[in-house]
Parts: structure tokens; sequence; C-alpha cells
């Protein structure tokens, strides 16, 4: 038992990490593609052909 | 203790952060290892996480194991980072670092995983609230500094963490506003490195890149993540010493540790006995008497004398390195002539001299190290006794081997003269170089032959040759190349590899469209040249005859 209580914290600790870089990933998947390769920059700008 | 007593024990940011700095310098390479150890996995599966995200086409069936991987990362790295921080604090503290069991590892391991998490997500909040980032960074700082400890639990580490985090709030908030200033320039130095090193392997080895190709390859969030992640790596080794430094003097507040670790710094090894004596006597518990401090005095003077410390100092004075600290004086009057160009000879004379000094004293150098080394070498080759039993003395044996080294030296020397003169005379020299006008004849089965490759002379020479061998499709295309060279030479087409036949015909069109009977000619050739080049037509000597008349008809327009 004393183990367990030593352990949860922790234990929850990863599990808050996880779903934290686990939204992180969520955000970059949602961002468009274009922003992601620079190419959104190149139509914005007429002077790139 | 009170609230003034801190507050006057209170080290300045400035002067903590000068003193990590001084603590990363001398920190061992198994602190820094243990720092790499942790971290560098962290950024490089962050980055590898950011980039699988932004790019892979596949990358949503892989952001929950992917993030798994990560979240185990940064326990780790946490992990790590407080047995850097722990290295830290036995160099300040002055004590070697025991070997961690392993109940230190696991506590240690459990303790991060419980707390950090929470900094992915409090930081960001206390950022965003401006306020109480300092304290909130601090106290997360702090868990990591205090993370291996033998005897902490994740409820005690929390509570200290808290407690240390509150000192010298002042101290804290003004190190982090200097160090958010040198952020921006950390990452400033790292996009021009970024920029930079492309464009010199570009420069230096023609390697080509998507970033010498472009400004624009600069402009992906790859790039922005990869220069935050260095700015990381570059500025959190100073957060942590910072931290650890602030840690190990709030808590000496109660412990005194920085007390006994000055003291232990400040005594020699061989004034180890007069230390408690001291101790006593500033403490006003044992009056010391004067033989006592003579004594303590005199062992001193014995380690460094005053004549010996004077000519270290004046030594070092003289370095060029501590002159910008020296008063610019001019030289007294009688020293230096009068008169610019007395001055100018007199300012020559002497540098010369002093570099004749210096060349001498490399010369001296060398030859002791020649002449030591020939002694060795004498000494393995005869071996001692046989030379110290013919010669007289080492001075006997000495002389011989002294003037081998001046003949090594001479010969060096002379070998030195030779190169330089050769390479003299060769810079001297024009070079002649008997050359005779060469031309290749290009191959016209090769497809990739350009009409810019002969004049169109020697086109129709090559023409010429291939008729009178047979090779009257060959003649063909010397003869198409040949029109193609002339209206290249009149600038009425720009000859280029990707451009077909039909391209360089609308381009006649355009830029000689003055000229109907170019226009005419220079299209049936282009038709006769297609048809039996790319196509079944035969080729016959009036075919051959068409194509060079309508080449006269372009060159009289």
């Amino acid at each position: 038992m004393q183990g367990l209580v030593a352990v949860l914290p922790a234990v929850l600790g990863l599990l808050l990490a996880w779903v934290l870089f686990y939204g992180l990933g969520r955000v970059l998947l949602q961002l468009p593609s274009a922003l992601h390769e620079g190419t959104i920059w190149h139509t914005a700008s007429p002077e790139v052909p | 203790m009170t609230r003034n007593l801190r507050n006057a024990s209170a080290p300045g940011a400035l002067e903590l952060l000068e003193l990590a700095v001084h603590e990363l310098r001398q920190a061992p390479p198994a602190a820094w290892a243990s720092y790499g150890a942790g971290t560098l996995p962290f950024v490089l599966a962050f980055l590898y996480f950011w980039t699988d995200m932004s790019r892979s086409s596949d990358a949503w069936a892989r952001c929950a194991g992917g993030a798994f991987v990560l979240a185990c990362a940064f326990v780790w790295m946490k992990l790590w980072q407080a047995v850097f921080c722990w290295r830290l604090r036995a160099q300040l503290a002055g004590r070697t670092v025991p070997r961690l069991t392993g109940r230190q590892w696991l506590g240690a391991t459990l303790a991060q995983a419980a707390w950090q998490p929470a900094r992915l997500i409090l930081l960001p909040l206390a950022l965003l609230m401006a306020l109480p980032f300092g304290w909130v960074l601090a106290f997360f700082e702090n868990l990591t500094v205090l993370g291996v400890e033998p005897e902490s639990d994740v409820r005690g580490l929390g509570r200290r963490a808290a407690r240390l985090a509150g000192l010298w709030p002042g101290q804290n908030h003004l190190a982090l506003g200097i160090l958010s200033l040198l952020a921006p320039l950390v990452a400033l130095n790292l996009v021009a490195a970024f920029v930079l090193v492309p464009a010199w392997l570009r420069m230096l080895f023609g390697l080509e890149s998507e970033f010498t190709r472009s400004w624009w390859a600069y402009l992906n969030t790859t790039f922005v993540a990869a220069c935050g992640a260095g700015t990381f790596l570059g500025l959190d080794p100073l957060l942590k010493a910072f931290y650890v430094l602030r840690c190990f003097r709030g808590e000496s507040l109660r412990s005194g540790e920085d007390l006994r670790v000055e003291l232990r710094r400040a005594a020699p090894a061989g004034l180890s006995g007069s230390i408690p004596l001291l101790l006593f006597a500033l403490l006003g518990a044992s009056p010391l008497n004067a033989a006592q401090v003579g004594a303590a005095g005199a062992d001193r003077s014995a380690l460094v004398q005053p004549a010996e410390l004077d000519r270290a100092i004046d030594q070092v004075l003289q370095r060029r390195e501590f002159e910008w600290r020296l008063p610019r004086e001019a030289p007294p009057a009688n020293v230096r002539p009068e008169g610019f160009l007395a001055g100018l000879v007199d300012d020559v004379a002497n540098t010369l001299r002093r570099w004749g000094e210096t060349l001498g004293r490399w010369a001296r150098a060398v030859f002791e190290a020649l002449r030591d080394l020939a002694e060795k070498l004498g000494r393995r080759l005869f071996g001692s006794g046989r030379i110290e039993a013919d010669a007289p003395s080492t001075e006997g044996w000495a002389g011989p081997l002294r003037g081998l080294a001046w003949l090594f030296l001479a010969a060096v020397a002379c070998g030195l003269a030779i190169f330089a003169g050769r390479i003299w005379r060769r810079r001297r020299r024009p070079s002649m170089v008997a050359s005779a006008e060469v031309t290749a004849v290009p191959d016209l089965t090769d497809e990739s032959v350009a009409a810019d490759e002969l004049p169109e002379d020697e086109w129709l020479r090559l023409a010429r040759e291939q008729v009178a061998q047979g090779a009257l499709r060959l003649a063909l295309r010397a003869l198409y190349l040949a029109s193609l060279a002339h209206v290249a030479r009149r600038e009425w087409v720009t000859l280029a590899k990707y451009k077909s036949n039909r391209d360089y015909e609308r381009e006649l069109q355009r830029r000689a469209r003055e000229r109907p009977d170019v226009l005419s000619a220079f299209g049936e050739n282009v038709t006769v040249f297609d048809r039996s080049w790319y196509g079944l037509h035969e080729v016959s000597t009036e075919t051959l005859a068409r194509l060079e008349a309508n080449l006269e008809r372009i060159r009289a327009c």
C-alpha cells in the first residue's frame, strides 16, 4: 500500500505529460502543411515565382 | 531568521549569474555527461516528434505513441538534470560525489515524474498571467536541484522547493529578466549559424542545399523548433547553475554550509592547523597571542616569498591582455627623441630589436631542444655508461653534438632557402606555354551536341566531310547546326539545351519578323531536318543541297 502511494503520483505525472504532449501533437497536426513547410509565405509574397 | 537578515545576506542577481558561469566552467565532465545524457535524448525526441507531426502523411496514427515516448524522455531528462544539479551542488560544497544507491535513483525518478510534468501546464499559465512566473519557475527548478537527496520524499521535496522559491524574489526576477534578454541573442546567433554554415559549405565545397537555393526554406516550423531547442540547450545549464547557487545559499541560511566552504577554500594545506585558531580568534572564544599569529605568518611567508610574488605579479601585468587596465603614459622626454622622423626611426629600431630578441630566444629554445634530443639519441644508441666512459665530460660529448645540431640547422636553412628560391623564380618567370588551337570535333551522333560548340563554317566543313564519307544523315545534322549557329550569331535566337527546334522557330519569328526570307528559309530547314533526323524520310544529296541553299539565303539577309 505504501509503495502504491509512492508510485501513484509518478504514474499520474507521466500520464499528465503524455496528455500534454499528445495535445501538442494534435495542435501540430491541425496546422496546415503550407505553414509547416513554409510555402504559405511563397504565396503571400508576390516576389516569389 | 528575520526578514532583514535574510535580505542582507541576499547575493545580487548579477553576482550569482557570474558565479553560475564560473561553476559551469569548473563543472567536471561527469556532470556535463549527466546533463547531456538526459537532455540530448529529450531534445532529439522532441524535434523528431515535431517533424513527424508536421510532415508525415500518417502522423495521426503515431501521435499518441510519439507523445508517450516524449513523456518518458521528459521524465528521463528531468532525472538526469537533477543528477547534474546534484553534482554541481557537491562541487560547490567541495565534497566528493557519493555513488547513488538504487533506492536514491528510484526516489529521484518518482519525485521528478510526480512533480515535473505539472510545469508543462503551469509555466505557460504563469507566463500568461506574467506576475507569478518567476516563483513558479523557481519552484520547478528547485525541484530539479533538490531532486536527488537521500532523505527526501515527494511531499518534503515540494515543501523545500516552495520555501526556497520564495527567497529573494527581487534577485530571482532580475536574473530571469537578464536571461530573458540573453535568450533572443542566443537564438539570433543560432539562426546566423544556420544561415552561414550552408552558405560556407556551398562557397567552399560547392554543396547545394535547400537553404542555399532559397531563403524561404528557413521559414518552416521545424527550423523554428530547432532554433528554440538550441536556445534551450544553450541557456538551460546556466539557469540550472543559477538555481543550484540559490538553493545552496538559501539552505546555508540555516545550515551555515557556505561559511564552512569558504573557510575550507581559504585554508591552504599547510595552514589547516591554524584555521581553528583563527576561528577561535574571530569568535572571541580564545585569545590568540602574538607568537601564534607570528607563527602562522611565518608559515605563510614560507610558502610564497614576497619578492617572488612581486616578480610573478609584474610578469603577469606585463602581458598584453592586462595592458588595457593600465593608464596610457607617454615615455619620459629624455627617452624619446624629438621630431616625428627621429621618433619613427627610433620606434622602428626598437621594434626590430625586440623582434630580434624574440627570434633569438626562439632560436635558442629550438637549439636547446635539438641538443637535448641529440643527447637523448646518443644515450639511447651508445648507452649512458659508454658515453660517460669515453667522454671526459658532458661538455666534451656535447661539443660534437652541438656541431651536429648546427649542421642539421644549416641543412634545414639551406633546404628552406632553396625551396623559397624556387618558389620565387617560379613566380617571377612568366609561364610560356606553347599551345596550338585545337578544335574538338563534336560527335554528330550524340543528341546532346549543341550548335554553339562550333562556328558555322566549321559545321559546314564537317558537313562536307560527312558527305565525302557517305554519311548523309550526319551531314544533314551538321548543316542544320550550321544554320542554327548562324542565326544565333546574328542574335536572332538564344541557344539553350532545353529549347526545341520549334522554340527556335518561334523565337526567330519574334525577333526577325521583318525578314520574311529568313523565316521561310529557317522554317524549311527545321521541317526538313525534323522529318529526316527524327522521322523516316530519306536523306539525299538534293535534300542537303536544299538545306545549304536555305542557309545561303539566311546568310544573304
